[in-house]
């Protein structure tokens, strides 16, 4: 018991402080792009330390409820994840269909969330950010099924086995077009250039994030960090043969995430509409290519 | 009394026509208490003979001396007897409703009107005789065209005009048709006719087969023979309606019997076949399966009530023509179950509409509205009714129709495909049915008066509502009438027998 | 003893019809006390399998009526489930209808529909299910529009649809009753597989019929149009029990008719076309049944009524189950009944939330709902429990059968069915959360301020539905191993199963972990809440609005509500496609049936001229007729 709790904590914090940590080398590498400066690469550990610190408003218990919800829901799934040659449970090792429904606990709470702020622009945000789901899961649910189907199990563990021997089993490799769907889809998971419609700024005032102050944007930030360690981690669990060592795991989660913080540093922004046509377009397309000729 | 007097139900009516006139002088309500006692006594002496028709086989009543096939006699199957017991019930309750209105100076003439009905239908069902048959079929047809006048405004005139035209077309052609037969075979008995119907050409039975097909199907309410049935209904008094809905459709189906399967069909392999040389149960099938779907959309988009419920008696008789036209064991107890169910429960439904649209000033399906709070008897009763008449499980109708499935995919063919069309077009039914009762729950206020409640209307609607639910909750009593009715129309040699050899039986 | 129970329920029914007006929570006390009795009855006969009850009616011709009963193991947990449910709303009912206008009927029609429900599921024979499924058809008609004009037009398309499934499925009854002379449900499956092997176009009529009157009840594609008419329209209370239980029936005939015929021939069969090792048909239905889903779901999105979401809700769900049947695996049909089960329960939870919400409100449309949850907060967990499970998210009930069917549809390798699933499951999650914001989230309109939490009587059917959930989605086998006893009845291969942990091929699931993941998860979050510095709680309309004073721009809640036209943009993405419109091709219908009708009715009324000439033409052709024919 006392065991299963250490490994929950320390899949827990590894994730927070790996996807912080990633979050601020995503910041300098993306000030490399646009030739401007960053703060330094634990920029994101200060920043949330500090908005812990801060004095906070709240609407409702709905919204602590579901701010706590949302945090909560993508840890829950990173205990699922195997984080290199880690896991939590002996059995369960990164069912995949088990991830990809506890990460929706996530999105509901952080929608419920802001949704009871009463702000228009928070729910005009998670209105776009569900729509944008919708366009994303479809092709990643295709790569999921095509691996599911490779391997004959839905553990992402059995996934990472069998990719062992060199980066020529990689399914990346082995499987190209799945690979390049799947990164589309990250980048919409991920809420990256081009597909950050739901947060603009300018034209919505951040969106979810309107009326979150001091620890709920704390929370919030961690959610995201969170969400960054998880996505990263399941596609190099997919694609990129996860890793036995722990560091070489961290080190494709990041090359993955500098990938798509590169291509977020030149796109400008999709109308999200456009954006779910794309996603059912290029991607599914490339997915479903993939799927056809494996079953073939 | 035994079965020799079996003239009594015709002498009976047409003595107490004369009777009434005399009598009706002195109290106009006379007529009215002898109109109901006449019919009760009707009721009890079918019934009498008909349980010594089902201990002792079909009977024959010779008149006057002259054995069969040259004398004329009743023949009292139980077939005929059990329609015939039906349809006084029918006329009972037609006539209690009738006694309940206000006597005016017309009361003596319908009740003259109400016996001549009376014999007509006893006549028409009990002879053995064709000639006889036609004789009566005239009579009854005049019965109701005068009843039908009995409002005296257009669209009754017009009704009964319509159907003036019709009947008479009919019987020229039913005249046409026996005239063909005698100058033949040169026989009238319809027990002789059956047996040597054989000897004809069969371009000549092609040709008795048409003209018998118009002489009925106008009758029987068959499109596209029934225009006369909208205005009729429309323009009739309530227990007109009751009577034509029910005592006369089943008059006519008996007629339709006896046309086709004991004269023209024989049975063979259990199952009627005709002697002639076309597809006769093709056509009647057709027809009726096209009567049903006209009348069932007819019904759809028609806003009065009684228009619904004529449409709805066209597509019910459809349906029960359809079961004839099987012509097998299984198809005749579906129709005979179709037939009680649609005489009792289509004068429920007529009775019970009467009194809920009462007060209304457009009898249409508006004046349904808030039925159940201002009328429930009625209400229910019609509930009833239209239940029975849908099919909902376990009532007549329902079984009628199931049976009617059940006969019709075990005939296969081209019948398995009818009965679906037809099946198709009776959820038409439902629908209107269903929308009629729904006007019935709606609670909104509407400008009908709360009218007094009739209790005579209540009484002849419960008698038959009795009737209905025993039919439908004691299954070996309806078991056993409707398998030995069926198994007396599918015995046709039994029939011709008992007629022919009358005088061994004595 | 079941055939006494049901006149003793329906006797009941009759006499509390004479109950006064004023005293009518004694009519639904006394309902909720028979549907208990009712219940506990049905529990009493868990493990009864085989006992049978057999009632003869009439025999027209050569058909013998009569009432056949009999206890299986799918039987027993339909019913028992069924009831079960059906008592939970009937508590809700009790309070709901004190000043219901047409109580009467409602309650009168309801309790005979809840006989007929038991029925249907313990009918032994095709007959008997026959009777019942027609009597419920016609009872339920006067439920859903107990004499309201409104509920009228909706519920046409409900009723003719089910009437026309009901009569096919006669005809196809009675097609095989000509062959096999026989109403049992096994020798008829038996008679039609060998009806495939001699005449296989007519086996494929007779499946098609039976077909037919399952899909339109349970309005798979293309009848799903009746449950969004006909859920929402009819009493709020009544549409949990419409959406909860009996839009199942057909699921329920396809299990008890279809899935065992289908097995069979995918077993047995040399001539049957096959693809994916399972029947062509078969596999037809299923991607029936997952466009269906697709749809409905794409309908969900759109509706701004919060009862027709539901429904189409309703719709997408019975979509997946049916999807999980027809693949005919042992998981698929374990997680299609499963499905059904949960789908009961959590749909029940909604549409109760639903109906409490407009029994304080009386509004339906979303846009003028809002921010209820902070005034009724029971309505509110009720109705989010109950989105959790429909969305499929852990750890409720709902995930525990989502997960099975997505096993089984990836083990039987179907990555297409699968994915539409999929898509339709996260459509769900987006109109669900759209439903969950515009009621009970963001601003509380002015005019709702004084609305409170409704009596406690009506919570208490929502606090049992909350903790079957949570039970159901933490030891999934409580209804696992029951379904395991159904498969095995139905000689299929049985699942593999405990009271936690559920076991496919390609992976399995250990519920409790699932969920006390999900509680540690949460607990940490809570920590870090109590870490950080401790919040000040503000009014909701002192909110962020761009640096303005709200009260300057007279700002309302009801205008910084953001409801209307949630998904707009996304419905405009289909603009450009053209779009068929099912409602539109049956009311066009209608049309044209009534136009026919006025026309024959026209021509009814003419002159008697025109009767006669018609009459003499139809003469002749019947004439000419036999000129030809000779």
């Amino acid at each position: 018991m006392v065991n299963i709790m250490l490994r929950f904590l320390f899949a827990a914090f590894t994730s927070i402080i790996m996807g912080l940590l990633f979050m601020g080398i995503g910041r300098k590498f993306i000030a490399r792009i646009r030739r401007h400066y960053a703060g330094p690469f634990y920029q994101s550990f200060i920043d949330v330390i500090k908005l812990f610190s801060k004095k906070s408003i709240s609407h409702n218990w709905i919204m602590d409820f579901g701010v706590m919800m949302g945090f909560a829901g993508i840890i829950a799934t990173i205990i699922f994840m195997p984080i290199g040659p880690f896991n939590v449970f002996s059995q369960m090792q990164g069912n995949i269909i088990i991830i990809i429904y506890f990460m929706t606990i996530g999105y509901l709470g952080m929608a419920m969330g802001v949704a009871a702020s009463g702000n228009p622009n928070a729910t005009i945000g998670i209105a776009r950010a569900l729509t944008l789901m919708l366009g994303y899961e479809i092709p990643f649910v295709l790569t999921v099924i095509l691996l599911v189907f490779a391997n004959n199990s839905s553990l992402l563990q059995v996934m990472v086995v069998n990719q062992q021997g060199g980066f020529m089993e990689w399914n990346a490799i082995r499987y190209p077009f799945a690979f390049l769907a799947a990164l589309i889809a990250l980048q919409g998971m991920l809420g990256e250039q081009p597909f950050d419609a739901m947060i603009a700024p300018s034209e919505i005032a951040s969106g979810p994030m309107v009326e979150l102050s001091g620890k709920f944007l704390g929370f919030g930030f961690l959610q995201h960090a969170a969400q960054i360690f998880l996505e990263t981690g399941i596609i190099v669990n997919m694609f990129l043969g996860g890793s036995q060592n722990f560091f070489i795991f961290f080190a494709k989660q990041l090359a993955l995430y500098l990938l798509t913080v590169a291509v977020s540093g030149i796109f400008p922004r999709y109308r999200f509409e456009d954006a779910v046509k794309f996603f059912w377009m290029a991607p599914t397309a490339l997915a479903a290519i993939q799927l056809i000729i494996f079953i073939i | 009394m035994s079965y020799n007097s079996a003239i009594l139900l015709i002498a009976a009516p047409l003595l107490m026509a004369f009777l009434s006139f005399i009598l009706g002088i002195f109290n106009k309500r006379i007529p009215a208490i002898l109109l109901v006692l006449t019919l009760s006594f009707n009721f009890y002496f079918s019934t009498y003979l008909l349980t010594l028709v089902s201990s002792k086989g079909v009977l024959v009543s010779v008149i006057s001396g002259f054995e069969p096939p040259f004398g004329i006699n009743l023949v009292l199957t139980y077939f005929s007897l059990l329609l015939l017991s039906l349809i006084y019930l029918i006329i009972l309750s037609a006539s209690v409703v009738f006694v309940s209105k206000k006597t005016d100076e017309n009361t003596v003439k319908v009740a003259t009107l109400l016996f001549l009905f009376t014999a007509a239908a006893s006549g028409l069902l009990l002879t053995g005789d064709i000639f006889n048959m036609f004789v009566f079929f005239e009579i009854f047809a005049v019965a109701n065209i005068s009843l039908i006048s009995l409002k005296k405004n257009k669209t009754s005139l017009k009704g009964s005009f319509k159907y003036l035209l019709l009947s008479s077309i009919g019987s020229a052609f039913l005249l046409f048709g026996i005239g063909m037969i005698y100058g033949t075979l040169g026989t009238l008995n319809i027990a002789e006719i059956g047996l040597r119907f054989y000897e004809l050409s069969p371009l000549t039975g092609a040709f008795i087969f048409i003209m018998f097909l118009g002489a009925i199907l106008s009758e029987t309410e068959t499109f596209p023979f029934n225009f006369w049935i909208t205005d009729s209904y429309k323009g009739a008094r309530n227990f007109v309606n009751i009577l034509l809905g029910s005592a006369s459709s089943v008059a006519a189906l008996y007629i339709f019997f006896r046309l086709f399967f004991t004269i023209i069909g024989y049975p063979i392999n259990n199952r009627y076949e005709f002697l002639i040389s076309m597809d006769a149960r093709l056509i009647i099938a057709l027809i009726s399966a096209i009567s049903v779907i006209v009348s069932e959309i007819g019904a759809l988009s028609s806003k009065s009530v009684k228009r619904i419920l004529a449409f709805s008696s066209a597509s019910q008789m459809g349906m029960i023509l359809f079961a004839f036209s099987i012509s097998d064991f299984n198809s005749f107890s579906a129709a005979l179950t179709l037939i009680f169910n649609l005489s009792l429960s289509k004068a429920i439904l007529f009775l019970s509409s009467h009194e809920i649209m009462k007060g209304a000033k457009e009898k249409n399906i508006e004046s349904f509205t808030g039925g159940l709070g201002r009328n429930p008897v009625f209400s229910a009763l019609f509930i009833f009714g239209s239940l029975s008449m849908v099919g909902f499980p376990l009532t007549l109708g329902f079984y009628g129709k199931i049976s009617l499935v059940a006969s019709a995919v075990s005939a296969s063919g081209y019948f398995s495909i009818l009965v679906f069309v037809i099946l198709l077009a009776s959820a038409a039914e439902l629908f209107y049915y269903f929308r009629l009762m729904h006007k019935l729950f709606v609670s909104e206020q509407n400008h009908t008066e709360k009218t007094k409640m009739n209790w005579f209307y209540a009484a002849s609607g419960s008698l038959l509502l009795a009737v209905m639910i025993i039919l439908a909750l004691m299954p070996k009593f309806t078991e056993r009438i409707v398998s030995s009715a069926a198994g007396d129309m599918m015995d046709k040699t039994t029939y011709i027998e008992r007629v022919l050899k009358a005088e061994d039986l004595k | 003893m079941i055939l006494y129970s049901f006149l003793f329920a329906l006797l009941t029914a009759l006499l509390s019809l004479f109950i006064r007006r004023e005293y009518n929570y004694i009519r639904w006390i006394l309902y909720s006390a028979v549907l208990a009795s009712l219940t506990f009855l049905i529990y009493t006969m868990n493990g009864l399998w085989g006992y049978s009850e057999s009632f003869k009616l009439l025999s027209v011709g050569s058909v013998d009526f009569s009432l056949n009963f009999k206890v299986t193991p799918l039987s027993w947990l339909f019913s028992f489930f069924t009831t079960g449910l059906s008592l939970s709303i009937s508590l809700f009912s009790i309070v709901k209808n004190r000043h219901e206008e047409s109580e009467r009927s409602i309650g009168f029609f309801w309790l005979i529909l809840s006989v007929c429900n038991i029925a249907i599921f313990l009918s032994a024979d095709l007959l008997t299910l026959f009777i019942f499924w027609e009597a419920m058809t016609f009872v339920s008609f006067f439920v859903i529009s107990p004499g309201w004009t409104k509920s009228f037009k909706a519920v046409n398309y409900y009723f003719i649809l089910s009437i026309l499934g009901a009569f096919a499925m006669l005809v196809g009854i009675f097609f095989l009753y000509s062959k096999s002379a026989t109403f049992n449900i096994e020798s008829n499956i038996a008679q039609l597989f060998v009806l495939y092997e001699l005449n296989s176009p007519q086996a494929i009529f007779i499946t098609l019929m039976f077909v037919l009157g399952f899909f339109t009840k349970s309005a798979l594609m293309p009848f799903h149009i009746w449950p969004a008419e006909a859920h929402s329209e009819a009493p709020d209370d009544f549409s949990s029990y419409l959406s909860g239980i009996m839009i199942k029936y057909g699921l329920y005939g396809s299990i008890l008719f279809l899935v065992p015929l289908f097995v069979f021939i995918s077993k047995f069969s040399q001539t049957q076309p096959m693809s994916n090792h399972i029947p062509l048909f078969s596999h037809i239905l299923a991607w029936v049944g997952a466009i269906t889903s697709v749809v409905a779901t794409f309908l969900a999105v759109k509706s701004n009524d919060m009862k027709r979401l539901a429904a189409w809700s309703t719709v997408g769900n019975i979509g997946y189950a049916a999807t999980s049947i027809f693949i005919l695996s042992s998981m698929g049909v374990a997680g299609g009944i499963f499905h059904i089960i949960n789908h009961a329960i959590f749909k029940t939870a909604i549409f109760l939330s639903l109906a409490a919400v407009k029994y304080r409100t009386h509004e339906r449309e979303m846009h003028r709902l809002g921010g209820l949850a902070y005034k009724m907060p029971v309505t509110f967990l009720t109705f989010l429990l109950g989105i959790i499970a429909a969305a499929g998210i852990p750890p409720l009930n709902g995930y525990a059968s989502k997960w099975m069917i997505y096993q089984s549809l990836l083990s039987g390798r179907f990555p297409f069915l699968a994915t539409m699933i999929f898509l339709s499951s996260t459509g769900a999650f987006m109109y669900l959360f759209r439903a969950l914001h515009s009621v009970f989230l963001g601003q509380l309109p002015s005019k709702f301020d004084d609305v409170k939490e409704v009596p406690f009587l009506m919570q208490i059917p929502m606090y049992i539905l909350m903790l079957l959930m949570v039970i159901i989605g933490i030891f999934p086998g409580t209804v696992l191993l029951p379904v395991n006893s159904i498969l095995k009845s139905m000689n299929m291969e049985e699942i593999k199963v405990t009271y936690t942990t559920m076991y496919s091929m390609l992976s399995s699931v250990d519920a409790p972990i699932v969920f006390l993941v999900f509680a540690g998860s949460f607990a940490f979050a809570f920590i870090l809440y109590l870490i950080g510095k401790p919040r000040r709680h503000v009014e909701l309309l002192d909110n962020y609005t761009a640096g303005q004073d709200p009260k300057e721009f007279g700002l309302t809640r009801e205008m910084y509500h953001f409801a209307l036209k949630f998904y707009e943009p996304f419905e405009h993405m289909f603009d450009k496609y053209p779009r068929t419109n099912t409602k539109e091709f049956y009311d066009s219908f209608e049309r044209k049936i009534n136009e026919t009708g006025s026309f024959i009715k026209k021509f009814y009324s003419s002159s008697p001229r025109s009767a006669v000439y018609i009459f003499t033409l139809s003469i002749v052709l019947i004439i000419i007729y036999g000129w030809l024919v000779w």
